[in-house]
């Protein structure tokens, strides 16, 4: 923990320094490795995941490598997997599946890294300035949050997906705002805690401003949870997004998303072509699991006091 | 106790009302004139008049001001009247009349399974911590996280026809005129649902029955040289299971909103159904009152788990 405390938190810091020696960013990373192996392998394979988004994104469309995702071809329809030119075989319109599942790497990943992101980042700036404000603001944003939270699952997002209409943007958008409330409860909870730090109060008596304090004392001890929170919120926006997409009400059915892939993909074409469903569901298991699997490292590494909330390994 | 559940039952009427407006404030003033999107059909593509959109205002209210139309809203549910559905033309309350039971039977038969299934798991799991049985439960249920629940359900259908060239009937059968056909139709849709479920509920239980095992008062119970059921069921099983409780909440609400895929999946006629094709025809007298009915749901579950949580641990009555 003392590597994201910096100079702030000079009596914890302290104390850890007397128990355990410093170390640098590299031994860090090497300790981190040995004593979560797992973990390690989350973090490879979230890795190899976000080489192969950025490669379909910036370098495929220039080289080509692959079939056009978007592409019908007659020949194609429900062409069996591992026999002609398309390793994955055909969808129902006769599209490249492998060239699809590659291209649906970087939907899946736009969407959860920037719903994650944005939903994490609101929700700590509202858990810190109302945990810091207290009293009526504290009140009524807790309310909000409690009204927020309310809304199961991915039914907020629908109902937001429902008034905006379908587009990737659209789905950022939606997962953002359903986010926001459960970061900004945890993190809330979290800095009513710190608050009362004597380092706080410190920087108080030194002629701190509430703004310096939130962002110079209080953030920095927030940060561990918050990078915390945002793993497992990715895990959970991929999710999410295939499960709206699956719906229809995600991403654009022609576009190469993961969950779309899936949509209609039920009985009837389970009977036709079995491997449909299978590589993107797989696709999408792998991926979660490995974020997960990262997630459980980091926070067993970051911050100790989550492990009995529930998730612990 | 009596103050305390006062408190909690005044909390619940502003987050009602909070609720009641983001849903408002999403549905009915983000999507624009509900007139337009009325006339102007499925892509905006039909042709109409001014004195027809102004009719039409008039007829569903959005000519007056924006709180007057909430409060309008708000009242006439309360007296349980959503409005006209801009889809099916009739009111929406008679839908949700036949959808809710369906929805509701699901929902609850899932959450038997998973909680038959997982509170087991999971203390077996803690009891016997960072055994091969632990091992693979954690390894099954981490899995089981990042797993869709479509793709869970998908796979269903798949082995079903698979291995007995068998689906569910199609639709659905109320339980008191034909239970057979029913539990037939609802079981495997409740367990591709429980699935999911069952993953996050073993991981809770495990966490705090661990919790629990490492208490002073257990290794009193053992060094008095009470028998290991005993402690276990009798000691630490009875403290550990009150965690459980208060995710009852959170629990039922990933299942209902797992529901809406599953009822997808399944062609189950339920409030899923309902809500995708409301979404699909822009019917937002009809989306409105589903995700009113799922949030204010989740809102009366909470309420009830805090209370039960409340009459369970004597200890958070007195705060």
């Amino acid at each position: 923990m003392a590597q994201f405390q910096g100079q702030t938190a000079t009596s914890q810091a302290a104390t850890i320094a007397v128990m355990r020696p410093r170390r640098g960013p590299v031994q860090n990373v090497n300790h981190f490795i040995r004593t979560k192996p797992l973990a390690t392998v989350g973090a490879g394979i979230a890795g190899i995941l976000i080489l192969i988004a950025l490669y379909v994104q910036f370098v495929e469309p220039s080289v080509g490598l692959m079939a056009d995702p978007y592409q019908p071809r007659v020949d194609r329809i429900h062409a069996s997997p591992f026999t002609g030119e398309a390793w994955f075989g055909g969808d129902k319109l006769g599209r490249d599946v492998f060239s699809r599942l590659v291209h649906g790497a970087w939907i899946s990943l736009y969407v959860g890294i920037l719903a994650s992101f944005f939903g994490t980042t609101i929700g700590m700036a509202l858990g810190i300035v109302s945990a810091y404000a207290g009293g009526k603001f504290d009140l009524i944003s807790q309310r909000v949050v409690d009204a927020m939270l309310a809304f199961p699952g991915i039914i907020l997002a629908i109902a937001i997906m429902a008034a905006l209409g379908a587009s990737i943007n659209n789905v950022v958008f939606a997962l953002t705002v359903a986010y926001i409330p459960s970061a900004a409860r945890i993190i809330r909870s979290q800095s009513l805690g710190i608050k009362e730090m004597d380092y706080v109060l410190a920087a108080k008596a030194i002629g701190v401003g509430n703004i310096g304090t939130m962002f110079k004392y209080i953030l920095p001890n927030i940060f561990a949870i918050y990078i915390v929170i945002t793993t497992f919120h990715l895990g959970g926006a991929i999710i999410a997004e295939a499960g709206l997409s699956f719906l229809g009400v995600g991403t654009p059915p022609n576009e190469p998303s993961w969950g779309g892939m899936l949509n209609g993909a039920a009985s009837e074409y389970v009977a036709v072509n079995p491997w449909l469903p299978l590589f993107p569901g797989i696709a999408i298991i792998v991926v979660v699991f490995a974020w997960n699997l990262l997630g459980d490292g980091l926070r067993d590494v970051l911050d100790p006091r989550l492990r009995g909330t529930g998730a612990r390994q | 106790m009596k103050t305390y559940l006062i408190k909690r039952i005044l909390m619940f009427i502003p987050t009602l009302i909070l609720l009641t407006i983001i849903v408002f404030a999403i549905l009915r003033v983000v999507p624009g004139d509900p007139a337009l999107l009325i006339l102007g059909g499925e892509e905006g593509e039909e042709e109409f008049t001014t004195e027809q959109l102004d009719a039409l205002r008039a007829k569903l209210g959005t000519d007056r001001n924006i709180a007057i139309q909430y409060a309008d809203w708000v009242t006439s549910m309360a007296q349980l009247d959503f409005g006209i559905s801009y889809h099916y033309s009739d009111p929406v309350i008679d839908d949700l009349k036949q959808r809710i039971p369906i929805s509701v039977e699901l929902t609850l038969l899932s959450l038997l399974i998973s909680g038959v299934v997982a509170i087991p798991l999971g203390v077996m799991s803690a009891i016997r911590q960072d055994s091969w049985g632990d091992y693979i439960s954690r390894v099954i249920t981490l899995i089981g996280l990042a797993t869709p629940n479509f793709f869970v359900g998908i796979m269903t259908i798949y082995l079903l026809i698979r291995m007995f060239d068998w689906i569910p009937p199609l639709g659905y059968v109320n339980a008191w005129e034909n239970p057979w056909t029913n539990f037939q139709q609802l079981i495997f849709p409740a367990i591709a649902l429980g699935t999911s479920g069952m993953a996050f509920l073993a991981r809770v239980t495990r966490s705090a029955m661990l919790e629990v095992l490492h208490e002073d008062y257990i290794r009193t119970a053992r060094s008095k040289g009470l028998a290991e059921g005993t402690v276990i069921y009798k000691h630490a099983l009875k403290n550990a299971i009150l965690p459980v409780v208060t995710i009852f909440g959170l629990a039922l609400g990933n299942a209902a909103a797992g529901s809406i895929v599953v009822e997808i999946i399944f062609s189950i006629p339920g409030m899923g159904r309902l809500l995708i094709e409301g979404v699909q025809h822009r019917d937002y007298p009809m989306i409105q009152a589903i995700i009113v009915f799922f949030g204010v749901m989740v809102l009366v579950a909470n309420l009830l788990t805090d209370i039960a949580y409340a009459w369970l641990n004597p200890r958070i009555r007195y705060t």
